[in-house]
C-alpha cells in the first residue's frame, strides 16, 4: 500500500526500493491537462480535442486559401495585363511603321512616295483593326487595369495624328507619331504596373515581363527611331549632329544596354527552376531570342565601327534600315514569344496555386473528417472496452466468473480488461479453494464442537468429582474431629457406666442387708427368736463386702468420679461446640488463643499419645475472622503435626502480634517434608499418603481459608528435623469476606 | 472363687483405673498401674493371673506392655482394652500370640467380670497342669520328635479359599514341605475334614455368603486340635478382634505376604497342633470352652454351618461303609 497520497496531480511513477510505486510528488506541466482530462467524459474529451485541432487548421485553410486566392488573382490580373497589352503592342509596331512610312512619304522620292502611301493606307487599316481590338480589350479590362484614360488619350492623339497627316509637316508628323509611340510605351508600362506584372514574383516570369513591358517596347521605340534616322540618310537627307549622335551612339547605346538587360534576364530565366511545373522559358523563346540576339547584333554592328559622330564608309544606310527592320521584326517576334512564355508561366503559376488551393480545400476537410472519424472510432472503442469492463466487473460481483469476456480492443484499456478476466479466473480458483477450506473448517468446527461437548461433559464430571472430594474431605476432617471427640468421650462414658454398675451391685447388697435386717427386726418384733442367729449370721455374711471403713469412701468416690466423668463429657461436648462454633457462623472478632485451646482439646485424642504440646501464647490475640473455619485450619495443622511424629515428639505452638497481623506458629519435630514436596503441599489433591488414606485436600482447604481471610501461610521444613507452619491473619479486615469455602475452591 | 487371685489393671486414665478397680476389688486383689513400666514392675513383684491393659497410652502402647508381660509371666492371661483400632498393632499382637482377649471400649461390667473369672480359671488350670509336669505351655521352640498317640498323618495342611487359582498356587508352593490339600468351598472343606484329620487349616475369611470366622469356629468346635491360620487380604480391626476373641486364631496373615512367612507359620502351626494333640490342656481356647462354654460366643450361623458339617460327615461315613462293604 502506497504511503503517499495518490492524486491526479502525479506525474511519472517510480518504483521505490520496497517495490511499491512511488509517485513523484508535486506539480508538473501536464498537471492541469491531466486534471482537466480526468474530469471530462470521453465524448467531451474527444470533442474538445477535435475542436482544438480543427480550429487552427480551419484558420490555416482560410489563410492559405486567401493567400492562394490572392496569388491567383494576382497572376490572373497579370495575364489580363498581358491580354490588354497584346493589341497595344501591335499598335506600337504598326504606328512605328506608319511613322517610318510617313517619313518616307514626306522625305522620299516619287516612287517611294507611292509605295509609302500605299503602305500608309495598309498600315492605317491595320491600325484601325488594332484600335478596335484595343477598344474591345479596354472595354473589358480598361477599368480593372485603369487604362481607359490613357488609351483614350492615345486614341485621340492618333486620330489627330492621322487626320493631320496629309497636312502636317514631316517634323510635326514625326513628332506626333513619336508622341503617340511614347504614350503607347507608357501605356504598356502603366498596364504592366497596374496588372501587377511589374511585381511578378518569380524570376523567369519577371524577366519575361521585364522584356515585354519595358525593354522590348523601348527597344522598338529606339530601334525604330534609329532606323528612321537611317532612313533619312538613306533618303539622302542630312542629319543634325544631335541626330547623328543619336544615330551612332545614343540610340545604339540605349539599344545595346537595353538588350543586354534582356539577355541577362533571359539567361536568368533560362536557369530558373520553375516550381509551378511551368514551361521552360528556353523552350518557348529560344528561337526568337536567338534571332533577336542576331538581329540586334547585326543592327548594332551597323554603327559599331563608327567612332565619331559622323557617318563613315562603313555605314550603309540601306543596310542599316534593313537591319533596323529585321531587328524590329525580331523584336516583334521576341515580344510575342516572351509574352507567350510569360503567359504560360503565369498560367502555370495560377494553375499551381489553384491546384494547391483546391487541394487544401479538399484535403483539409478530408483530414478533419478523418480526425473525427478516428476520434469517434477511438471513442467507440474505448466505450466498448469500458462496457466490456463493466460487464466483467458485474460478473465478478455476481460471482459469475467462469466465462471470459472477449475484448476486441488490444490497447492498454483492453489489457485492464484482460486483467479483469484474469482476476475472474483467479477468483474462480480462489472460490474453489475457499469452498474447500470452508468445508474443512466446518468439519473442524464440528469436531471442535464435539470435543467441546466432551470436554464440557468431562469438566462437569470433574467438577462433580471435585465437589465429592471436597465433601469427603469435609467428611474426613469432620470425621477426624468427631473421632477425636468420640474417643475422648468414650473413656468417661466407660467408667461412669462402670461406676453406676458397681453402685448398682453395691446398692443391691445394701438392700439385701437391709432386707435381712428387716427380716431380723420382724423376727425380733414377732418373737421368732430361733432364726435370729441364722439371720444374724446371714446379715454378717451379707454385709461382709459392704461393711468396711472404705465402703462409704468407695461409694462416695464412685459417685464423685461418675459426676466428674459426666462433667468431662459435658466439657467435651462444650469443647466440640466451641470448636465448631456452630452457634456463631458469623464473621467476628475471635480470640485465637481460645480457638487453639479448643482445637487442642478436640485433637487431644490424637496428640496426647504422640506429642507433648508446648504453648507460648501472647497474652491477648484476636482477629476478625470466621472462627469455625480458623479452628478447622488449626485442627488440620495440629493433626498433621501429630501424624508426622513417629513415636513420641513435641509440638510447639506460639502466638504473637506483629504489624497488625496475628501470627501463629505451629512446629513439630516429626519426620519433615522433603524440599520437592514443600512447594506442592498446598496444591489440591497432593498427598503422600496411600490411595484412600488421604484426599490431599486438607492443606488446600487450609490455604483457601487463609486466603479468604487475606492472610498468609508459609511452611519451613527439614527432613528428619521437623516442620513449622506460620499463619498470619490480619487483625482487622476492611471488608467482610463472605463466600463459603467450598465455592471458593470450586471457583 | 479364689480370694487371693491377683489381677493387674493398666491404664493412663486414673478414673478408668479406679472405676475398674472398684468393679473387681470385691473379688480379687486388684493392682493398678498407670503405664507400661509400672505395670512390668508389678508383674515382676506379684503373681498376676490376669492383666487387662488399655492400648493407647503415652510411652509404651498396650500390646507392647502385654508382650513384655508374656515374657515375664507367660501364664498370665492377657487382655487388651481397645477403643482405638490400631490395626497394625492388633495384628502383630495377635500374631505374637500375646492376647487372649480384646475388650472393646466402653466395656460392659459383667463382661469384664466374666472374662476375669475365666482368665483366672484358665490360669489356675494351666498352672495345675504345669505343676503336674506336662509339656511346656505355648512353647515357641523348634518342634522335637514327639510320639503322637492319636492316629494322625504327619502334619496335614488344608488350604481354603474361594479363589481356586489361589488355592492351586498355595498347594503347589507348599506341597514339597508339607502334606497339603486345597479346597475352594465350605462344603468341600467339611468333606475334607470328615475324610481325614487335618492339623492346620489355612483359610481366607471372605466367603461372602458365609461369615468366615463362624465357619472356622464351627470347625474348631468339631475339631478342637486344628490350628487355625487366617490368610486374607481383608484388613479389618473388627475381624481381627473377632478372630482372637472367637477363635483364638493362631496367626492372622495379611496378603500379600511372603512365602517364607507362610512356611514358617505352617511349621509353627503344625507344632502347635502336635502340642494340642499331646496335651489338650495347652489349648487355651479349648480349656476356656470347657470351663465356661457360655462365655463362648455362638452365632446362629454356626448352627447352620454345623448342620452342613454333619451332613458332610454323614455322607462320608456312608461312603466309607459302602466302600468297606
Amino acid at each position: 500500500m502506497s504511503r503517499h497520497r495518490t492524486t491526479a496531480n502525479e506525474d511519472s511513477t517510480k518504483v521505490s526500493s520496497n517495490g511499491f510505486e512511488k509517485r513523484k510528488e508535486g506539480f508538473s506541466i501536464f498537471t492541469p491537462a491531466i486534471k482537466l482530462m480526468n474530469n471530462l467524459k470521453y465524448p467531451i474529451k474527444f470533442a474538445l480535442i477535435s475542436v482544438i485541432l480543427d480550429i487552427p487548421s480551419l484558420l490555416l485553410l482560410v489563410l492559405l486559401t486567401t493567400v492562394r486566392n490572392e496569388a491567383i488573382d494576382f497572376g490572373q490580373k497579370e495575364r489580363l495585363g498581358l491580354e490588354y497589352n497584346e493589341p497595344v503592342k501591335e499598335l506600337l509596331f504598326h504606328v512605328a511603321e506608319h511613322r517610318q512610312a510617313a517619313l518616307i512619304y514626306f522625305e522620299g522620292g516619287e516612287s517611294e512616295k507611292n509605295v509609302a502611301k500605299k503602305l500608309l493606307q495598309e498600315l492605317q487599316s491595320k491600325i484601325e483593326i488594332d484600335i478596335t481590338a484595343i477598344d474591345n480589350v479596354d472595354n473589358r479590362l480598361g477599368d480593372i487595369l485603369e487604362g481607359k484614360e490613357k488609351w483614350a488619350e492615345i486614341r485621340t492623339l492618333w486620330k489627330a495624328t492621322k487626320e493631320s497627316l496629309w497636312k502636317s509637316s514631316p517634323e510635326k508628323s514625326y513628332a506626333d507619331h513619336s508622341q503617340v509611340i511614347d504614350k503607347i510605351v507608357l501605356l504598356l508600362a502603366h498596364i504592366g504596373d497596374i496588372s501587377n506584372l511589374v511585381l511578378d514574383p518569380d524570376i523567369d516570369s519577371y524577366y519575361m515581363m521585364d522584356g515585354v513591358i519595358f525593354r522590348i517596347p523601348l527597344l522598338v521605340e529606339k530601334i525604330s527611331e534609329a532606323r528612321d534616322l537611317g532612313q533619312r540618310v538613306a533618303l539622302g537627307k542630312e542629319l543634325s549632329s544631335e541626330q547623328l549622335a543619336k544615330l551612332i551612339f545614343v540610340l545604339p547605346g540605349i539599344v545595346e544596354t537595353t538588350f543586354e538587360g534582356i539577355k541577362l534576364g533571359v539567361s536568368k530565366a533560362y536557369d530558373f527552376k520553375n516550381i509551378y511545373n511551368g514551361p521552360k522559358v528556353k523552350d518557348i523563346i529560344n528561337h526568337e531570342y536567338d534571332a533577336s540576339v542576331g538581329a540586334i547584333r547585326a543592327f548594332l554592328a551597323q554603327t559599331k565601327p563608327i567612332r565619331t559622330a559622323a557617318l563613315d564608309s562603313t555605314f550603309n544606310p540601306k543596310q542599316y534600315v534593313e537591319a533596323g527592320n529585321v531587328a524590329l521584326a525580331a523584336m516583334r517576334k521576341l515580344y510575342a514569344a516572351e509574352a507567350k512564355a510569360l503567359d504560360q508561366l503565369l498560367i502555370a503559376r495560377v494553375d499551381a496555386f489553384t491546384f494547391q488551393k483546391r487541394l487544401m480545400q479538399v484535403g483539409v476537410p478530408l483530414v478533419w473528417v478523418l480526425v473525427i472519424y478516428l476520434l469517434v472510432g477511438f471513442y467507440r472503442s474505448v466505450m466498448k472496452t469500458v462496457s466490456s469492463l463493466d460487464e466483467i466487473s458485474k460478473k465478478l460481483v455476481k460471482g459469475d466468473t467462469e466465462e471470459r469476456v472477449v475484448l476486441e480492443a488490444k490497447d492498454e484499456l483492453a489489457s485492464v480488461g484482460e486483467s479483469f478476466n484474469t482476476i475472474g479466473q483467479a477468483l474462480v480458483q480462489r472460490n474453489k479453494e475457499l469452498e474447500e477450506n470452508k468445508k474443512k473448517l466446518e468439519e473442524s468446527l464440528r469436531l471442535l464442537e464435539e470435543s467441546y461437548k466432551k470436554l464440557e461433559e468431562s469438566n462437569a464430571r470433574i467438577q462433580e468429582q471435585q465437589a465429592q472430594l471436597i465433601q469427603s474431605e469435609k467428611m474426613a476432617s469432620l470425621g477426624q474431629m468427631v473421632a477425636g471427640i468420640a474417643h475422648e468421650v468414650n473413656t468417661p462414658l466407660g467408667f461412669v457406666r462402670n461406676n453406676i454398675e458397681v453402685l448398682d451391685k453395691n446398692q443391691r447388697r445394701l438392700l439385701d442387708v437391709l432386707e435381712r435386717y428387716r427380716d431380723l427386726r420382724d423376727s425380733l418384733i414377732n418373737g421368732h427368736l430361733d432364726e435370729l442367729e441364722a439371720k444374724l449370721v446371714g446379715i454378717i455374711e451379707a454385709s461382709k463386702k459392704i461393711d468396711s471403713a472404705s465402703f462409704s469412701e468407695k461409694i462416695q468416690a464412685l459417685i464423685a468420679e461418675s459426676l466428674d466423668g459426666i462433667d468431662r463429657i459435658q466439657q467435651l461436648v462444650l469443647d466440640l461446640k466451641n470448636f465448631s462454633r456452630l452457634d456463631e457462623a458469623a464473621f467476628k472478632e475471635t480470640d485465637l488463643n481460645q480457638g487453639l485451646e479448643s482445637t487442642l482439646k478436640i485433637a487431644n485424642n490424637i496428640v496426647k499419645y504422640k506429642a507433648e504440646v508446648i504453648k507460648d501464647f501472647a497474652p491477648e490475640l484476636t482477629a476478625e475472622c470466621y472462627p469455625a473455619r480458623i479452628n478447622q485450619v488449626f485442627l488440620n495443622i495440629i493433626t498433621n503435626a501429630a501424624q508426622a511424629i513417629e513415636g513420641q515428639g513435641k509440638i510447639w505452638i506460639k502466638t504473637y502480634k506483629e504489624n497488625g497481623m496475628a501470627v501463629i506458629k505451629i512446629r513439630d519435630n516429626g519426620k519433615g517434608i522433603p524440599q520437592e514436596n514443600l512447594k506442592k503441599i498446598f496444591e489440591p489433591f497432593f498427598t503422600t499418603k496411600d490411595v484412600g488414606q488421604g484426599t490431599g485436600l486438607g492443606l488446600f482447604i487450609v490455604y483457601k481459608i487463609i486466603e479468604q481471610h487475606k492472610g498468609t501461610i508459609t511452611v519451613q521444613s527439614e527432613v528428619g528435623k521437623g516442620t513449622e507452619f506460620t499463619i498470619k491473619l490480619p487483625i482487622k479486615q476492611s471488608n467482610q469476606i463472605s463466600k463459603p469455602v467450598s465455592t471458593l475452591i470450586l471457583n | 472363687m479364689s480370694s487371693e487371685s491377683h489381677i493387674l489393671l493398666v491404664d493412663d486414665e486414673p478414673m478408668v483405673l479406679s472405676s475398674l478397680s472398684r468393679l473387681l476389688e470385691d473379688d480379687y486383689v486388684v493392682h493398678t498401674a498407670n503405664g507400661g513400666l509400672q505395670a512390668l514392675e508389678v508383674v515382676k513383684r506379684e503373681p498376676i493371673k490376669v492383666v487387662i491393659s488399655d492400648q493407647r497410652m503415652p510411652g509404651m502402647l498396650g500390646h507392647e506392655v502385654l508382650r513384655h508381660i508374656k515374657h515375664i509371666s507367660p501364664n498370665t492371661i492377657r487382655m487388651l482394652l481397645t477403643g482405638y483400632s490400631d490395626l497394625e498393632a492388633i495384628i502383630s499382637s495377635v500374631n505374637a500370640g500375646e492376647i487372649f482377649r480384646y475388650i472393646n471400649k466402653p466395656w460392659k461390667a459383667d463382661n469384664i467380670c466374666n472374662l476375669v473369672k475365666l482368665g483366672i480359671q484358665i490360669y489356675d488350670r494351666i498352672t495345675q497342669l504345669q505343676a503336674k509336669g506336662h509339656a511346656k505351655a505355648e512353647s515357641q521352640k523348634i518342634p522335637t520328635r514327639v510320639h503322637i498317640e492319636v492316629e494322625e498323618k504327619h502334619g496335614s495342611v488344608l488350604f481354603v479359599d474361594y479363589d481356586e487359582s489361589e488355592v492351586k498356587m498355595l498347594v503347589e508352593k507348599f506341597s514339597k514341605g508339607f502334606d497339603v490339600s486345597g479346597v475352594s468351598s465350605i462344603d468341600e472343606a467339611f468333606k475334607e475334614l470328615a475324610k481325614r484329620p487335618v492339623s492346620v487349616i489355612v483359610s481366607n475369611i471372605n466367603f461372602g455368603d458365609v461369615d468366615g470366622i463362624s465357619f472356622l469356629n464351627t470347625i474348631r468346635q468339631e475339631y478342637p486340635q486344628v490350628v487355625t491360620v487366617i490368610l486374607t487380604e481383608v484388613k479389618d480391626a473388627t475381624l481381627v478382634i473377632r478372630s482372637i476373641n472367637e477363635l483364638n486364631v493362631f496367626k492372622y496373615l495379611v496378603k500379600p505376604t511372603s512365602d517364607d512367612i507362610i512356611e514358617k507359620t505352617l511349621s509353627e502351626a503344625i507344632e502347635k497342633n502336635k502340642l494340642y494333640t499331646k496335651a489338650p490342656d495347652t489349648n487355651i481356647r479349648q480349656t476356656a470352652e470347657t470351663i465356661a462354654p457360655e462365655m463362648m460366643t455362638k452365632k446362629i450361623e454356626e448352627s447352620t454351618l454345623r448342620l452342613r458339617l454333619r451332613a458332610a460327615q454323614a455322607l462320608l461315613s456312608k461312603t466309607n461303609l459302602r466302600n468297606e462293604s
